[in-house]
């Protein structure tokens, strides 16, 4: 007998073929008040379990997106989380530096730190502030924790200062309770003293305990009395029988700052504008 | 699709048409629209695909393949005659473009799976 010759069409099979095809013509046939209802009761028996996996499958493939969606969220926000320790302390500054134009009421320009990728960064920069604001050559320059140095050349919109940690910066200074005074300078030209200062000048007789905070004198014409410069942490060296070095640590570090307050004149020598500087804001 | 032509191979033409019938209607229930146009499509598709193979195709897997093709595009072009829903240009991609790839598709996943499970779907010969 030949390959699969029991399964040529045998005279059931026709009519079994042509029944079917009868049987679509009618479903074609159908109106819809009895299609819609069989294709219905179809769809809620036989096929139920399949389009159940097919939703199930949806939801699955949904939930991977949106999962994929949460996780590129997730990671969004710890990227934005770690800015936030310094979008804090920025925010603390802001608001300090607000305070300290508050207190001081006249006679400052606020200004933006400019700050450049060059090594010599710390020791001067440029603010964002020039002559067109009435900043002046000699102008101090404060934030609010206390001295950061003094303006050197003033362009129409832009002014270099010079922070404290430069070689040639100076400052008369005394002690908050006037029990001493002296002038202040950068402890070193290079290395880890460049980032402190000293105290210079104290007579050997008197002694300056640790934590004493030293302010400007207001001598010499050129900073305010009372603008906070450090706190004493100890003696730097002593000429025996004559004068005594205390190193000082500064208030402020000049690399910290993204904004500063540019004192313009109007204030004498004799003013004293220790009451600006908080307490809080000065650390000791 | 693919498990009625799968059937087929092994399966009597009436008993494929049968089958073909009730995987169509069971299409025809998910598209409402062209409700018993699958029925008659996977109908004449398996009666012709089971009249064929028993007359004209040995068994081979790439011509096995060929009958999925055919019988893929055979029951899309059946199933847009008999719905009347596409017309011109659209009737023409439909048969041209889409119809082709849909059928190499199924042949290619076809072929894999009687690749896979052949001796299962092998024609049992007739006893002498």
């Amino acid at each position: 007998m030949p390959l699969g010759a029991d399964r040529y069409a045998s005279r059931a099979d026709t009519l079994l073929f042509l029944g079917c095809v009868g049987l679509s013509v009618a479903a074609m046939s159908l109106p819809d008040t009895w299609r819609d209802p069989i294709a219905q009761g179809l769809r809620q028996t036989v096929l139920a379990p399949f389009l159940a996996l097919q939703q199930q499958t949806g939801l699955l493939a949904a939930a991977r997106a949106h999962y994929d969606a949460v996780v590129a969220q997730r990671d969004s926000a710890a990227l934005a989380a770690t800015f936030l320790p310094e979008l804090r302390n920025e925010n603390v500054r802001l608001r300090s530096l607000l305070g300290l134009g508050t207190r001081l009421g006249w006679g400052y320009v606020p200004a933006e730190v400019l700050h450049q990728p060059e090594p010599t960064n710390p020791l001067t920069f440029i603010v964002s502030a020039g002559r067109q604001k009435g900043i002046r050559p000699l102008s101090a320059v404060v934030s609010a924790e206390g001295l950061v140095g003094i303006v050197a050349s003033v362009d129409a919109q832009t002014s270099v200062v010079l922070t404290w940690a430069h070689p040639e910066f100076r400052a008369s200074a005394i002690a908050s309770d006037g029990s001493v005074s002296g002038i202040v300078a950068p402890h070193g030209a290079a290395g880890p003293g460049v980032w402190l200062l000293e105290l210079q000048g104290v007579p050997y007789r008197q002694q300056v305990p640790e934590g004493t905070l030293i302010v400007t004198s207001g001598l010499g014409g050129v900073y305010p009395r009372g603008i906070p410069i450090g706190t004493v942490v100890g003696l730097a060296g002593e000429a025996k029988g004559w004068e005594r070095t205390y190193l000082i640590r500064p208030a402020i570090h000049p690399s910290a700052l993204s904004h500063v307050m540019v004192l313009t004149g109007g204030r004498g020598s004799g003013s004293d504008i220790r009451g600006a500087f908080q307490p809080e804001s000065v650390q000791p | 699709m693919l498990a009625l032509l799968i059937y087929t191979v092994r399966a009597q033409p009436g008993r494929s048409a049968a089958a073909g019938f009730v995987i169509g209607l069971l299409r025809d229930a998910l598209t409402p629209a062209s409700f018993g146009a699958g029925a008659l499509a996977h109908t004449l598709v398996g009666y012709l695909s089971s009249w064929a193979k028993a007359v004209f195709f040995a068994e081979n897997v790439l011509v096995n393949g060929c009958l999925f093709f055919a019988g893929t595009w055979l029951r899309n072009l059946i199933v847009l005659l008999a719905s009347g829903r596409l017309g011109g240009a659209q009737l023409g991609w439909e048969l041209l473009v889409w119809s082709p790839i849909q059928s190499a598709t199924t042949a290619a996943v076809g072929i894999i799976a009687l690749w896979m499970f052949g001796r299962w779907v092998r024609v049992r010969r007739a006893d002498a």
